[in-house]
């Protein structure tokens, strides 16, 4: 049995940020996945949960015009809608290696932001698309880049009577996308190392490359310096040897060395090198 | 205290439960469905599989308020009069059932799939019951069950 709380249903946002200003203990609660774990794990004990999810500005998963998700949206619904797979297929990979069906169908994507796990398997993908957040709290709206968001494991610059209202993706034009994600086990297990990825060559160079690296580093990044060092380089040759170089270099600078390198770093070269 | 009402098996539910129970605890304690097992209790082995609006959830991970104005069915839904469904009589044909635990989950996540995709291939059956554990059969055999269902 899981320890008392109450839990509230806002009907619509601003029902919901009312409650998430004037409550005390609170936690947000979306798929539940994660938060109902924790809760049975004494790891989190809120008094007042809000559950997101019957909230009518956020029924509606995605509108394709502006490319906005829903913080609602499931990863069932990212990874088997027909426009997410279209405009955002490297997103549609990534959410449907995700858990299982059964979790997949009940977790949300702004859950899987504002729980800011650094095996988050939408994450990668979210930034290659350059996702920005629109964030509300009672009578206040900011927007901010999923890339700055995420802070630590586990923290983000969520505050604590704040919303992930809206999670807008920036859609790439001409560019072959990719998702791949290394566990234990191929269902269930946490992801030990995932990698997505946007390229764009022209005339047998690279235009434009952009890789997120997850469950590497505290914070899942963008390989800023390697994607940089690409541009213009010629396809067939030495560059892309010196960008895996880069980003495996960057990933020791922040972790220091692990044990986990051993097979990690490997891993995510191979996987570069068949991406790029 | 909250009211739900909701759909079970085909029939009107209506129930007064407390915020924090979960739809595992509701549907066992109040409705005597007692085909819902807990086993994880975390949302990995999937033996408290129901489907919610058809679509396979761990009962374990969801809080009963969600349930409310949804469909709920679970194993109970698929035998009419004592007649197993062609899905469960699949199972029994082909020994995919051992010591039982895993099975009615296992049931409703081949149930949910099979009314997606008609006649899935090998690797549809692998992901449609990947949140399923079974540790006596080993798999094969649930998976031979769950193709043979898709042939009637």
């Amino acid at each position: 049995m899981l320890p008392r709380f109450r839990c509230l249903v806002p009907k619509n946002k601003k029902e919901a940020l009312d409650m998430l200003k004037d409550e005390g203990n609170t936690r947000v609660l979306a798929g539940g996945t994660d938060l109902l774990v924790d809760i049975r794990k004494y790891t989190c004990c809120p008094e007042t949960l809000i559950d997101i999810t019957r909230i009518r500005e956020f029924k509606r998963p995605f509108d394709r015009v502006s490319g906005i998700l829903s913080p609602a949206a499931t990863h069932a619904f990212a990874s088997g809608s027909g426009e997410i797979k279209q405009d955002f297929p490297a997103l549609a990979l990534g959410c449907a290696q995700v858990g299982s069906p059964q979790i997949r169908n009940m977790a949300t994507i702004g859950g899987n932001i504002a729980n800011a796990c650094p095996a988050a398997d939408s994450v990668p993908p979210l930034l290659i698309y350059d996702t920005r957040l629109t964030i509300e709290s009672q009578g206040e709206e900011r927007e901010e880049a999923l890339e700055g968001f995420l802070l630590s494991p586990y923290r983000s610059s969520l505050k604590r009577d704040e919303l992930i209202t809206a999670i807008k993706l920036k859609k790439l034009k001409g560019y072959r996308f990719g998702f791949k994600r290394l566990s234990i086990r191929a269902a269930l297990s946490i992801g030990r190392l995932s990698v997505a990825w946007a390229v764009k060559e022209r005339s047998g160079a690279y235009e434009d490359v952009k890789i997120a690296v997850g469950s590497c580093t505290p914070v899942a990044f963008r390989a800023r310096e390697a994607e940089m060092f690409l541009k213009e380089k010629p396809v067939c040759g030495g560059a892309v040897k010196e960008a895996e170089e880069m980003i495996t270099a960057g990933i020791r600078e922040k972790t220091g060395e692990r044990p986990t390198h051993a097979f990690k770093l490997p891993i995510l070269r191979n996987i570069l090198t068949e991406a790029l | 205290m909250q009211k739900i009402c909701f759909q079970l098996n085909g029939e009107k539910a209506e129930a007064e439960i407390e915020d924090y129970l979960t739809l595992l605890e509701v549907l066992r304690d109040r409705f005597s469905i007692l085909s819902v097992k807990e086993g994880c209790g975390i949302g990995e082995c999937g033996a408290c599989t129901v489907l919610l609006n058809e679509r396979p959830v761990y009962a374990c991970l969801t809080l009963a308020v969600k349930a409310d104005g949804c469909d709920v069915k679970t194993t109970e839904y698929l035998s009419k009069d004592g007649t197993l469904h062609p899905l469960q009589e699949a199972f029994v044909k082909s020994g995919a059932v051992q010591c039982g635990y895993c099975t009615p989950g296992m049931l409703m996540s081949a149930y949910a799939l099979l009314q997606e995709e008609k006649t899935p291939t090998e690797e549809m059956i692998r992901e449609g019951i990947s949140g399923n554990l079974c540790r006596c059969t080993g798999y094969i055999q649930i998976m031979e069950a769950v193709k043979d269902a898709s042939q009637i």
